[in-house]
């Protein structure tokens, strides 16, 4: 039967390709179904493309302060078209490159579009597959408007990250809604290339998912660089027209018209599990839409397993990509050792960086732990003082008793690359009392991690 | 050697005397976390199988344990059959197996180590239960909706009163020295789901009956809620086990180590006895007392125990 292989993957994005890798590595026969690039919304239009606009962005903000290091750059002209380009050629080196690694690691790719079929089949065009072992679902998801408040994605004036990652050039003014780390993103991007910024965010703050004096600490940098912020904002009416877009907020009980160039809606995705055949081989999806799994990430139909966003929350890449790995060693025989999904990484990309593992505080409060806050604020730490970072703390919420890491959030510079000492330590169970113990390098911003550590045992040194 | 230019000697870090071999069976992966909570609980992670990864001891695998398991006796009372684990279901095989669970290992461990090591002897004797039965129904009539005195309250409080008067019967075997306790803390074995557990009414001699019912009552509830805190259910100086409410006439229980000494209480049930040269119908109940021979001899086991039926068969002895 030359279309039989072990596994079967439906789409190759990030929870797809690693599990590809993973399932190929384990000496499984595999095949990759993809409709598009290799590397999914993440590497094409998500994740990659979009650091790469951020340091874009990061620059042009750079360059404006560099008189100030001693550095004339002269007057600071943004080209967002450029920009753009090169984060095209920063997506297709990296969908190159997973095409490079199926290739490597003998995974087939079929590109098409798949249609699962009862007995762990699979339909591309008028080819037939065939799984010996299983089928994994990883058809993620894409983004969602508001069609119901007149909100629907035009592609024009009505937009989402999809098409904002295409624009030729920024528009004069724009409004984001909806305030996680997607609308963030965009705000400083966009703000950076001269777009004036209004953040529209339905929750109290925005990063509604971060600790609040994350979001604090965000809303009050945005203010100050010029991007209007607005939480707690409903949007009732949006009003398309040819070249701009009229929008009824309501905030704090009060009503106003907001008219942009642009809207880019960034409130939310829908998990791709239409026209995918999911009913006919009897795989069901949950109240939110989610497919249900078990904790062998196994469907309601034995031999299909669902991974990455499609699986269920929190949508993100690298939560995707340890499901593919976990899954394949499950489907060789192996036992791996269980998913954390308490312990996923959340970053925003924004200027400055905000990165969390774990509890927030409100979150401590709620379950009624008994913990204590440790902060140290980056205005006290040497290198940030150095590099003119100084915005943001790091906060580390440790339970009482034990000292167990319950939720840690960072602000500020490479937060992103600084949590993962944190994540390593809560995945080991380290305590602060290790994570203190570890001799930090000085200078670096890695020491506010010491001593936001060293804060929550009452004994900080360098405050 | 380094260059010595302004370097000041600080004690070098000494390679341990003794390193430990790589996959000796002393050492314990287990995660810092896991570590702080087991010494606090005071958890043996020897015991502990460990769910992290490569067999690591990690928070979740003490969190049962550092509420449940420490110092079973073999025998249990108040018992609340409702919450045992059922066993399951048969599937029609000729056997099922249940992989041990915590407690179960550790009851194992524990009195392999018991019965094992220690030199146990038994003595019974039958104690005759009618004044202490009128005494308790005195006593409850008073107290009304004030609580209850239970026979196994008034067992506690004697076997306390008596340990005073024979201190060689509270005591504990520890490698190299017998230590006799001032103190009296009685162990209570109390069944609870999928095992036993003894909470501690510490110096039972100076309470009252009343508040040794309050007590032990609140503790067995406790102890059945998995809610005991470590320093409830350790340093017991003797324990008390008590089969009456299962209609057992006489057992014999384990001693928990390094206890010296236990007792089983056995039901009480009238039967005919000789009193005074006439037959008549009185409520009778065997106590049997587990000693380590290594602690208590014959002769001062048996002294304890008439003393305890003394007390029960005279309540008003305690008075003295």
């Amino acid at each position: 039967m030359p279309n039989a292989f072990d596994v079967i993957i439906l789409g190759g994005g990030p929870a797809g390709y690693v599990a590809a890798i993973r399932s190929a590595q384990l000496g499984m026969s595999t095949v990759v179904i993809e409709k598009e690039k290799l590397g999914g919304v993440c590497v094409n239009i998500g994740c990659i493309p979009t650091k790469a606009l951020l340091h874009s962005a990061y620059i042009a903000s750079l360059l404006r302060e560099a008189k100030e290091f001693g550095v004339e750059a002269g007057a600071v002209k943004t080209d967002y078209g450029v920009a753009m380009q090169r984060s095209r050629k920063v997506s297709d080196q990296n969908s190159k490159g997973v095409e490079f690694l199926m290739k490597k690691n003998k995974v087939t790719v079929v590109k098409g579009v798949g249609v699962l079929q009862p007995g762990r089949k699979v339909k591309v065009g008028n080819d037939a597959y065939e799984a010996k072992k299983a089928v994994l679902i990883a058809t993620g998801s894409r983004v969602k408007g508001l069609p119901q408040i007149g909100l629907e994605i035009n592609k024009t004036t009505v937009i989402s990250s999809d098409e904002a990652l295409f624009l030729e050039k920024a528009p004069a003014s724009m409004a984001i809604i909806g305030a996680g780390a997607v609308g963030m993103e965009f705000a400083n991007i966009f703000h950076a290339f001269g777009t004036k910024v209004t953040l529209i965010e339905a929750l109290p703050r925005i990063l509604p998912l971060e600790d609040a004096e994350a979001s604090d600490a965000l809303a009050k940098s945005y203010k100050k660089r010029g991007i209007e912020v607005i939480p707690g904002a409903k949007v009732k009416k949006g009003t398309a027209g040819k070249d701009k877009v009229t929008l009824e907020v309501e905030a704090n009980g009060a009503a106003q018209k907001i008219e942009v160039a642009t809207v880019l809606m960034a409130a939310g995705r829908a998990v791709n599990t239409e026209n995918v055949g999911l009913a006919e081989c009897g795989v069901q999806v949950t109240d939110r839409g989610f497919i249900k799994v078990d904790q062998r990430l196994q469907t309601t139909a034995p031999g299909y397993y669902a991974i990455g966003d499609v699986a269920g929350p929190p949508m993100l890449a690298h939560k995707g990509m340890r499901e593919g790995v976990t899954v394949t060693e499950i489907i060789a025989g192996q036992k791996p050792h269980a998913i954390r999904y308490d312990n996923v990484p959340s970053v925003t990309y924004c200027h400055p960086e905000v990165a969390s593992i774990g509890l927030t505080e409100d979150q401590c409060k709620e379950r009624k732990l008994d913990y204590v806050a440790g902060r140290f604020p980056f205005s006290a730490n040497g290198r940030a003082r150095g590099t003119g970072e100084t915005e943001g703390f790091v906060k580390i919420l440790r339970d009482k008793k034990y000292g167990e890491i319950l939720g840690a959030h960072i602000v500020g510079g490479h937060a992103s690359e600084i949590i993962h000492e944190l994540t390593v330590a809560r995945e080991n169970e380290y305590t602060v009392e290790e994570v203190e113990l570890a001799i930090h390098a000085h200078p670096t911003m890695s020491e506010a991690v010491a001593q936001a550590a060293l804060d929550s045992l009452g004994r900080v040194v360098d405050m | 050697m380094r260059d010595a230019g302004g370097v000041v000697a600080v004690a070098t870090p000494k390679p341990a005397t003794t390193p430990v071999p790589a996959g000796d069976a002393s050492r314990v992966k287990a995660s810092p976390l896991a570590k702080r909570i087991a010494k606090e609980a005071g958890v043996d992670l020897k015991l502990v199988t460990g769910s992290g990864p490569g067999g690591r001891v990690v928070k979740r695998d003490i969190e049962g344990t550092a509420r449940s398991v420490q110092a079973p006796v073999v025998a249990a009372g108040a018992p609340p059959p409702a919450s045992r684990l059922p066993p399951p279901a048969s599937s029609g095989a000729p056997y099922e197996d249940v992989p041990l669970t915590q407690i179960r290992k550790t009851i194992a461990k524990r009195l392999a180590m018991s019965l094992g090591p220690i030199p146990h002897f038994f003595l019974t004797t039958e104690v005759d239960m009618e004044r202490a039965s009128e005494a308790r129904d005195a006593l409850n009539k008073q107290l009304g909706d004030q609580g209850k005195v239970s026979f196994n309250d008034i067992i506690i409080k004697a076997t306390a009163h008596a340990l005073t008067k024979h201190r060689p019967c509270n005591a504990w075997f520890e490698e190299d020295h017998i230590r006799y306790w001032n103190e009296v803390h009685i162990g209570m074995a109390v069944a609870v789901e999928d095992g036993l557990i003894t909470p501690v009414i510490r110096n039972a001699d100076g309470k009252s009956l009343a508040e040794i019912g309050r007590e032990a009552k609140e503790l067995a509830e406790r102890a059945r809620n998995r809610r005991l805190q470590p320093n409830e259910y350790t340093g017991a100086t003797f324990s008390v086990s008590n089969l009456g409410m299962f209609d057992i006439d006489q057992f014999t229980a384990v001693i928990n180590p390094p206890e010296a000494g236990i007792i089983a209480v056995g039901s009480i049930v009238q039967k005919p006895v000789v009193v005074d040269g006439a037959l008549s119908a009185r409520r009778r109940m065997r106590i049997t007392m587990s000693c380590d021979h290594r602690v208590i001899d014959g002769a001062t086991g048996a002294a304890f125990l008439r003393t305890l039926k003394q007390m029960l068969e005279n309540p008003l002895a305690m008075l003295l």
